[in-house]
């Protein structure tokens, strides 16, 4: 980033190499459009061009700002495009992933993402069902929990617990990779363990 | 709130997926409680990382090239020239100016249209079906400009009024706007320049949106030749803009690229200096 805020094109360059397929992976989870998710990955990274100050280290990891510009922009797009085209046909299969090593799984230009990445599919695989689906429907979907509601037909405190319980197991397992703190121990008998196994 | 209870505003918070009043509770709470916003921050740390979840796909080989090639034509902030650096502030100044020669135009319309208005009218005593036609016709222009030029000198007088640079995109091609709001008058303009010229047919369209991105107003308008218009927004309820898109239309009538955009307050309800 401080050859970025340089004016370094080929810092651009490298930083795109690293992240510009994750960007478009995560756009294009959320618009299901990649000519929209192109245009995503264009504004996130002129922002970056541009604004190369807006990350603040001291505010968390390149990362994880990058992947929330990234969502919020891509969310922007997304209920933009709702509110106009609901009935508008989606041209691309999300879940359809290309196998193999694209660039951010070269080793030589993102081996420690690599393995995050891995960590953390890992960490959704073992998720129950039902708590993947609140989850991915409120990261990826940008839908609030009554809207999850609506849309499962689960009463609404059965989604906010389904988001904590899941949220919760994905700070237990992406714990030491995030460099936050697991959370508090589960409640005594009767709480979450289970509360985990029923939903 | 128990302390589950408490953990669920946090995590949801953390994932964005709470609903207005639940996310100001939520925000109350991280003002107010630093161990509450460490655990907010812990989750926001989990919630950005799920992006890591998503299926790894590749986009268009020539979209690096459009990225890159976007960085080398504009130059980079850092090194602009003089000119290129002060222009915020010389541009916000010549849009501000431009405003206030708008509402001295609007004020020369109103009494032109009010001119006009009086002349028909005396004419419409004959009750010539036509003249009576040009008459209501006159009349409609002169509400319109008149509401304009209220909403316009509502917004002047607000000494808190918020004035918004609008941020370039790779659709601008040189456009460049100023947005004006104000809570009090519950209304805003915008001043833009350079717009570029859209096909025959099609028109530029003016959106903004809340904190959840909802769309709160919006309207149509077509620049002069020069690509220069200025567009009054009203609400006629208390709305909370967040942000502004200045957005192309296409000939199908669908949406084109955001060619102008801005933040009026950031998404925790704070001001965005300017």
């Amino acid at each position: 980033m401080a050859a970025i805020a340089r004016g370094e094109v080929e810092a651009l360059e490298r930083l795109y190499d690293r992240y510009g397929a994750l960007v478009y992976s995560v756009s294009l989870r959320i618009l299901h459009d990649h000519h929209l998710a192109e245009d995503v990955v264009q504004e996130v990274f002129h922002r970056l061009w541009r604004q190369p100050t807006s990350f603040d280290p001291a505010r968390g990891r390149f990362i994880s700002w990058m992947m929330s510009v990234t969502r919020n922009r891509a969310l922007d797009e997304l209920r933009r495009r709702n509110r106009r085209f609901r009935s508008e046909e989606r041209d691309e299969d999300p879940e359809r992933e290309v196998p193999g090593n694209d660039r951010f799984d070269n080793p030589e230009v993102g081996l420690v993402l690599v393995e995050l990445r891995v960590v953390v599919r890992g960490a959704l695989a073992r998720l129950p069902a039902a708590q993947r689906e609140v989850i991915e429907l409120a990261y990826f979907g940008g839908l609030t929990q009554q809207e999850i509601a609506e849309r499962t037909g689960d009463p609404l405190g059965t989604v906010k617990t389904r988001v904590r319980l899941g949220m919760r197991r994905l700070r237990l397992a992406l714990a030491g990779y995030a460099d936050v703190a697991p959370p508090a121990p589960d409640a005594p008998a009767g709480g979450d363990a289970q509360e985990m196994g029923r939903l | 709130m128990t302390p589950d209870e408490r953990e669920a505003l946090l995590a949801a918070y953390a994932l964005g997926t709470l609903s207005e009043p639940d996310t100001r509770d939520a925000e109350r709470l991280v003002r107010a409680d630093a161990s509450a916003a460490a655990e907010w921050r812990a989750y926001r740390e989990i919630a950005d990382l799920i992006a890591l979840g998503a299926p790894q796909r590749l986009p268009d080989p020539s979209l690096r090239d459009r990225v890159l090639s976007a960085a080398r034509r504009r130059g980079h902030p850092w090194r602009r020239t003089w000119r290129e650096r002060y222009l915020p502030a010389s541009g916000m100044a010549a849009a501000l100016a431009v405003v206030t020669l708008w509402a001295v135009k609007l004020q020369s319309d109103v009494g032109h249209l009010q001119r006009q208005t009086r002349d028909l009218t005396a004419v419409v005593a004959q009750r010539d079906p036509a003249t009576v036609r040009d008459v209501n016709s006159l009349g409609l222009q002169l509400e319109s400009v008149r509401r304009d030029q209220q909403t316009l000198i509502a917004v002047q007088a607000d000494p808190k009024v918020r004035k918004v640079v609008l941020e370039e995109t790779p659709a601008s091609h040189g456009a460049a706007g100023l947005y004006l709001w104000s809570e009090q008058a519950n209304a805003g303009v915008a001043s833009l320049h350079g717009l570029p010229q859209l096909p025959l047919g099609q028109q530029y369209k003016v959106w903004l949106e809340d904190r959840l991105s909802r769309l709160i107003l919006d309207s149509t308008f077509l620049p002069d030749e020069q690509g220069n218009v200025q567009v009054v927004l009203e609400a006629n309820r208390v709305v909370e803009p967040v942000r502004i898109y200045i957005v192309a239309g296409t000939a199908d009538g669908k949406d084109g690229p955001v060619v102008l955009q801005g933040t009026i307050w950031r998404d925790d309800g704070t001001k965005v200096p300017h």
